[in-house]
């Protein structure tokens, strides 16, 4: 039977970048997601690969600039993109992606959902914007769990490559 | 002409330094430096704290080794609250201690010294990482992720999280295993014993290409100091303290480790932010002692487990007696692992570990409170004092880094003069001068705490990185 791991990722301490972790937690609340493994994480780490390589869709839920707050992004990860990055400190979900294909063989179907946050302080909550479109996101979210079909219909959509 | 080569920044390790090698009219080393260039400051910023939020603030030092100093903390309140915790507690701190220490060296080993180890030290920087290795041999990489995740998955088992975890608290820990996390565990150990057994057993058999490096690599007689059990076995937990000598003399043995200040000392130099501590009964500098996996496996009598303790008996014959060469950190460090594997095992089945009494409560009935443990890197000890009412007046932090930070300088200095021609440079002797660090495993972010005198320039940004103010010391 087919299996998602769904990653939030962020710093639930600092404002907007922790919409991933309440995107996640919200999720996990959700019934008849048997077949779905949640992770919560300030970053993305090596070890992470593993529990990827196991999945056959992963989906990366996260904050992010440069956009309108509250609107939502869907990005598909196409592996393909050798790492240039020689630290783990900066790790994306690509490189995961690749680490996943070149540790363990493995190539799973790879989702980036994002959402453009209002603010990055020092907060334990979510600005009005975001607060507001968090339903959204996380219904999105479970759908693509769910893989249900078309999923992201409406939703901005980018192949990464 | 005299010239100075910087190496900024020192590369695949935690936190932030430079090192400086300056070079005499002919282009050989003659003095070398390194400088911890961030500072942190947890001794002055938890002044007037509650002593007991000290584990969880003392905690937020690293991301690397937080278990480490959650541990030397609480047991530091432990004194001040003048308890002995329960067994059960005692046993469950050790074995996230024994977690601690398997992610920490699997972090160093794979993660930051595996690409120079095994694509060579002379290899394209762009390829001397963990995808590199990842590339070049995936069993290795896979057995390094495994060992790395195997320990944080316990930390996160008993503490909540991997990083920053609760659950150590002053008077043992907040809540018991269950029979559910401890099977859980149990299960997996196998499978670790395998990964690190057969990373071992492939360094082992590659030894003999790093022939120059072992006899470069802060290769020196020094002391060595760390925690021993009451047999003279490899203690990470509690124990007392004993320092020997290049030798195998042993100079101080069961030492209690609340008397550290007679025989430990510090200074400070203008060129970086760690101290350098030094045996006292010696003086500075030549009271250089080395600590953390090759240390203790120098100072010991014997591991205590199995496997360990096999690897342990081939290890020692390296060389004569001491080994000396801090290259072997690297091989220390994975038989530490496996010893920290089985220990876990141990502990796991013995009974009373699934116990329900696990803290003991009490207030401050002490002034003051010494807590010392074994980190990955060492021995790390923290000191506290409180007022009337338990607020921290005082703290001192003698952090395991900070212990080597004599021999990483000297350590750097003898690989320089080997390896750097200031009139040919390439890449690959620079990469060997910062690898003697990484044999060290260095915590650079754990280490810089002391306010003291040094020079130091504070300067405020604005949002759009305007300076706004600055203020300058010395």
């Amino acid at each position: 039977m087919s299996r998602t791991l769904v990653i939030g990722i962020g710093n639930p301490l600092r404002g907007d970048d922790g919409l991933g972790w309440r995107a996640v937690e919200a999720l996990r609340q959700t019934a008849s997601l048997d077949e779905v493994d949640t992770v919560t994480c300030h970053q993305l780490t090596p070890d992470l690969a593993e529990a990827a390589a196991r999945a056959d869709c992963v989906i990366f839920v996260d904050a992010c600039v440069g956009n309108t707050p509250g609107k939502i992004r869907v990005n598909r990860l196409v592996r393909g993109r050798k790492s240039e990055n020689a630290l783990t400190h900066r790790f994306d979900p690509q490189e995961l992606m690749h680490y996943a294909h070149e540790i363990y063989g493995a190539s799973p179907e790879g989702w980036a959902i994002s959402m453009t946050g209002a603010h990055y302080d020092y907060s334990e909550g979510l600005s009005a914007a975001v607060e507001s479109q968090l339903p959204a996101l996380v219904d999105l979210t479970r759908q693509a769990a769910l893989r249900q079909p078309d999923w992201f219909g409406g939703k901005s959509l980018r192949n990464l490559t | 002409m005299a010239r100075q080569v910087l190496i900024d920044p020192v590369t695949r390790l935690e936190g932030h330094a430079k090192i400086t090698l300056h070079l005499n009219d002919h282009g050989s080393v003659e003095a070398a430096n390194f400088h911890v260039t961030q500072f942190r400051g947890f001794e002055k910023l938890c002044e007037g704290r509650r002593f007991f939020e000290m584990p969880y603030l003392m905690s937020r030092i690293c991301g690397i080794c937080p278990v480490s100093h959650l541990i030397a903390s609480a047991k530091a309140c432990d004194a001040i609250l003048a308890v002995r915790i329960p067994e059960t507690a005692a046993k469950l701190r050790r074995v996230m201690n024994l977690a601690q220490i398997i992610q920490s060296h699997a972090l160093s080993f794979f993660y930051l010294s595996s690409p120079d180890l095994l694509l060579g030290m002379d290899a394209d920087p762009a390829r001397r990482n963990l995808f590199g290795v990842a590339q070049a041999d995936p069993g290795l990489a896979h057995d390094g992720i495994g060992l790395r995740k195997f320990g944080q998955q316990i930390i996160e088992k008993l503490g909540g999280k991997r990083i920053h975890p609760a659950w150590v608290l002053a008077g043992g820990v907040s809540e018991p295993l269950t029979t559910e996390k401890r099977d859980w565990i149990l299960s997996q150990i196998p499978e670790a014993l395998n990964q690190v057994q057969r990373t071992l057993d492939w360094f082992k058999r590659n030894l003999e290409k790093y022939r120059e490096e072992i006899r470069t690599f802060a290769n020196f007689p020094s002391l060595f100091m760390g925690l021993v059990g009451p047999g003279g076995e490899l203690e990470t937990y509690h124990g007392k303290l004993r320092i020997t000598d290049s030798v195998g003399n042993v100079l101080q043995d069961q030492l209690d480790p609340q008397r550290y200040a007679e025989f430990i000392s510090e200074t400070a130099e203008p060129w970086t932010y760690t101290k350098f501590p030094y045996y006292k009964p010696v003086g500075y500098p030549e009271g250089i002692y080395r600590v953390g996996p090759l240390a203790r496996l120098n100072i010991i009598s014997r591991c205590g487990t199995p496997r360990a303790d096999q690897e342990w008996a081939e290890f020692r014959e390296l060389e004569r007696g001491v080994i000396l060469s801090s290259f072997h950190y690297h091989q220390a460090r994975l038989i530490e692992i496996l010893y920290s594997i089985e220990l876990i095992e141990r502990l796991l089945n013995e009974p009373g570990i699934l116990g329900k009494d696990v803290r003991a409560m009490a207030g401050a009935n002490r002034p003051e409170g010494i807590g010392v443990a074994e980190a990955p890197r060492g021995t790390l000890l923290h000191h506290y004092k409180v007022d009337e009412q338990g607020l921290i007046t005082w703290a001192n932090l003698i952090i395991a880094t900070g212990h080597n930070n004599l021999a990483m300088n000297r350590g750097i200095l003898q690989a320089a003069r080997h390896y750097v021609d200031g009139n040919n440079l390439s890449e690959g002797m620079l990469n060997r001068v910062e690898a003697v660090i990484r044999t060290f495993d260095p915590c650079l972010s754990c280490s810089t705490h002391a306010l003291g005198q040094m020079p130091l320039v504070i300067t405020l940004l604005g949002p759009r990185g305007t300076v706004l103010d600055e203020v300058r010391r010395n």
